[in-house]
C-alpha cells in the first residue's frame, strides 16, 4: 500500500533528470566550498559579525552555513514545485490519481519523499564536513562556538548533530510552506517564486521569522543561548499549522481539470 | 512583425499575473515606506539615507530593485518564453510564416515595453506615496553630493536614476532570456535564474575578504562586474558629484546585453530543440 506509493513517488522524482543533476551540482558545490575554506585562510563566520577559525571539530556546521542558501532558495523550492505542482500541471500524476488511493496518503508520500531528499543532502553535508574536518583541518581537542561555549570532541559532535537537526526542522517547515503555495498556484513558475517570496517576505513580517531567510545564522544564535525555546514556541507551531493547511488545501483541490 | 508584437502584447496582458503585478506596486511601496520610516527613526535629518518625499522614489527603488524587480522579470520571462513554448500555447503562432527569430524578438520587445511601463508606474506611485507618508522639505542631501538638492533638481536626479536602473534591468533580462530559451522545463529555468541572481549577489561579498590584496580601483571594477551590485550601489556611485566607474559599469552592462543576446541568437539558430 504505502510502500508501493512511496516507491512510485521516488521513481517519478528520479525520472526527472533534474533531481540527479541538482544532487550532482550540490556535491560539486560541497567540493568547491571546501576549496574556498582554504582560500579564505581557514576562516569562516558564525554570522556577519563573528568570524571563527575552522578546526577539526567545528567544520561541519560551518560547511552547512555556506550551502544553506543553495538549499533554501534553489533545491527545496525547485523540488517542491516540481513534485506538488509540476507533476499535476504536466499530467504526470494522472496515472496515480486514477487509482483509488486516499488523497491524504498521496500527500504524505510526496511530503515524505521531499523530506527524504533534504535528509540525504544534509547527511552528505554532515559526513563530508565531519570527515574532511578530521582529516585536513588543524587538529584540536576542544573548540568554541558562538556565545563562548567551549566543548570537547563528544560535545562538538553533539553540537553539530543538534545544529543539523534544527536546520532539518526548518527545512521541513520550508517544504511544508512551499507545498501549500505549490498546490494553490496555477503553474510551477509561480509556485517557485511564491515560495521564495514567502521566505524573503517573512523577514518583513517579523524579525523572529528571519530564520527562514538566514537559516544557519539564527540556528547559531539560538544554540548560543543557554535555554532557547525557539523550537517549541515558534518552529513547531509553524510546522504543524502549515501541515494542517496543507491537508486541507490538498483535499479540497479540484483534481478534475 | 507588427501584428506579432501586438499578439505578444495581448497574450501578456491576458494573464492575471500581469494585472496582479501592477496592483502589487502600491503594496510593495507601502512595505518599503514602513521599513524606511522605521529606518528614519535611527537616522539624523542631515544624512542622505534619511527618507523624504523627494528621495523616496530612489530609496524605495534601491530597496526593491534586486528583489521584487528581478523576481518579476524572472516570472514573466519564464512564463512568456519557456512556459508558452513547452505547454504548446505558442503552436498557433508558430503555424504562421514567422521565423523563430521574429517570435523571440517580438517577445523581447513586448517584455521590455512591459518593463518600461512597470518602471513608469512605480515612479508615479512612489511619488504619490512619498508625499503621503514622508515630510517634504524644500531641500535635502543626496548620496555623494556636497550641496543640497531642491525639489526640481531632485526630480531630474530621480529620473536619471530610474533611467540607469532601467538599463540594468535590460542586462538582467538578457541573461534570463537566454536561460529560459535553453531550459527544458519551467522550474529549471527559474532555478537557474535564481542561481544566477544569488551567485552574482554573493561573489562580490566574498570578494571583500580579498580586499587587502588588491588596489581600490581593481576591487571596484571586480565588484561591479555583477549586475545586482550595480543595481545596489553602482548607480549611486555613477551619479555622484565626481562620477566613478561610469564607463566601466556601462561597459559591463553592454557586455551582458551583447554577450547573452548573442548566445540567445546562437541557441535559436543552432538547435531547434532549444526552443
Amino acid at each position: 500500500m504505502m510502500t508501493g506509493l512511496f516507491v512510485s513517488e521516488l521513481e517519478r522524482t528520479f525520472k526527472r533528470k533534474k533531481t540527479a543533476v541538482v544532487l550532482g551540482v550540490y556535491i560539486g558545490l560541497l567540493a568547491f566550498s571546501w576549496f574556498f575554506f582554504f582560500q579564505r585562510g581557514g576562516i569562516s563566520f558564525f554570522d556577519a559579525a563573528h568570524d571563527v577559525k575552522i578546526d577539526s571539530l567545528n567544520s561541519a556546521p560551518l560547511l552547512l552555513r555556506d550551502l544553506s542558501f543553495v538549499i533554501t532558495f534553489i533545491v527545496i523550492p525547485m523540488f517542491v514545485a516540481d513534485s506538488f505542482n509540476g507533476e499535476y500541471t504536466s499530467g504526470a500524476l494522472r496515472m496515480v490519481l486514477i487509482r483509488p488511493h486516499h488523497r491524504l496518503k498521496l500527500f504524505f508520500v510526496k511530503w515524505a519523499v521531499q523530506c527524504l531528499l533534504v535528509f540525504i543532502i544534509l547527511c552528505i553535508t554532515w559526513v563530508v564536513g565531519t570527515c574532511l574536518g578530521r582529516m585536513v583541518m588543524p587538529h584540536v581537542n576542544e573548540t568554541t562556538f558562538l556565545g563562548g561555549q567551549t566543548v570537547g570532541t563528544i560535545g562538538a559532535l553533539l553540537y553539530s548533530l543538534k545544529f543539523y537537526g534544527i536546520c532539518f526542522c526548518i527545512f521541513i517547515a520550508v517544504i511544508s510552506i512551499g507545498s501549500i503555495l505549490s498546490v494553490l498556484m496555477p503553474n510551477s513558475i509561480l509556485s517557485y517564486v511564491a515560495t521564495i517570496g514567502a521566505l524573503i517576505g517573512s523577514v518583513y513580517v517579523s524579525d523572529k521569522l528571519s530564520f527562514f531567510f538566514s537559516v544557519t545564522d539564527s540556528v547559531f544564535r539560538e544554540l548560543s543561548k543557554p535555554n532557547s525555546e525557539f523550537l517549541v514556541n515558534l518552529l513547531f507551531p509553524i510546522l504543524f499549522i502549515s501541515l494542517i493547511i496543507n491537508l486541507f488545501v490538498w483535499k479540497k483541490k479540484e483534481w478534475v481539470g | 512583425m507588427k501584428e506579432l508584437l501586438v499578439a505578444e502584447w495581448e497574450r501578456l496582458w491576458k494573464r492575471k499575473v500581469a494585472w496582479l503585478t501592477f496592483l502589487l506596486v502600491p503594496v510593495v511601496l507601502l512595505v518599503a515606506s514602513s521599513y524606511l520610516q522605521k529606518q528614519n527613526g535611527a537616522l539624523t535629518v542631515d544624512l542622505p539615507q534619511y527618507t523624504f518625499a523627494g528621495n523616496f522614489p530612489v530609496l524605495s527603488l534601491a530597496e526593491m530593485l534586486f528583489t521584487v524587480f528581478n523576481a518579476m522579470f524572472l516570472v514573466f520571462i519564464t512564463l512568456v518564453v519557456t512556459e508558452e513554448y513547452r505547454s504548446g500555447q505558442l503552436r498557433m503562432v508558430m503555424m504562421r510564416s514567422y521565423s523563430f527569430k521574429e517570435i523571440i524578438l517580438a517577445k523581447a520587445i513586448a517584455l521590455l515595453l512591459f518593463n518600461l511601463l512597470f518602471f513608469i508606474t512605480y515612479f508615479c506611485v512612489s511619488y504619490a506615496i512619498g508625499f503621503l507618508m514622508f515630510e517634504h522639505p524644500q531641500s535635502y542631501f543626496v548620496f555623494y553630493h556636497n550641496h543640497v538638492f531642491n525639489i526640481k533638481e531632485a526630480l531630474v536626479y530621480n529620473l536619471a536614476f530610474y533611467g540607469y536602473a532601467y538599463l540594468t534591468t535590460i542586462a538582467i533580462c538578457c541573461v534570463l532570456f537566454f536561460i529560459s530559451v535553453i531550459s527544458k522545463t519551467t522550474t529549471t529555468a527559474v532555478g537557474i535564474g535564481v542561481a544566477f541572481i544569488l551567485i552574482s549577489f554573493s561573489y562580490p561579498t566574498l570578494l571583500r575578504g580579498f580586499r587587502q590584496w588588491m588596489s581600490e580601483e581593481l576591487f571596484g571594477q571586480l565588484f561591479f562586474t555583477s549586475v545586482p551590485m550595480i543595481q545596489w550601489q553602482g548607480i549611486t556611485v555613477m551619479m555622484a558629484e565626481n562620477p566613478q566607474f561610469v564607463g566601466w559599469n556601462v561597459g559591463v552592462l553592454g557586455f551582458y546585453i551583447l554577450f547573452f543576446g548573442g548566445l540567445t541568437y546562437v541557441a535559436i539558430r543552432k538547435k531547434e530543440s532549444f526552443l
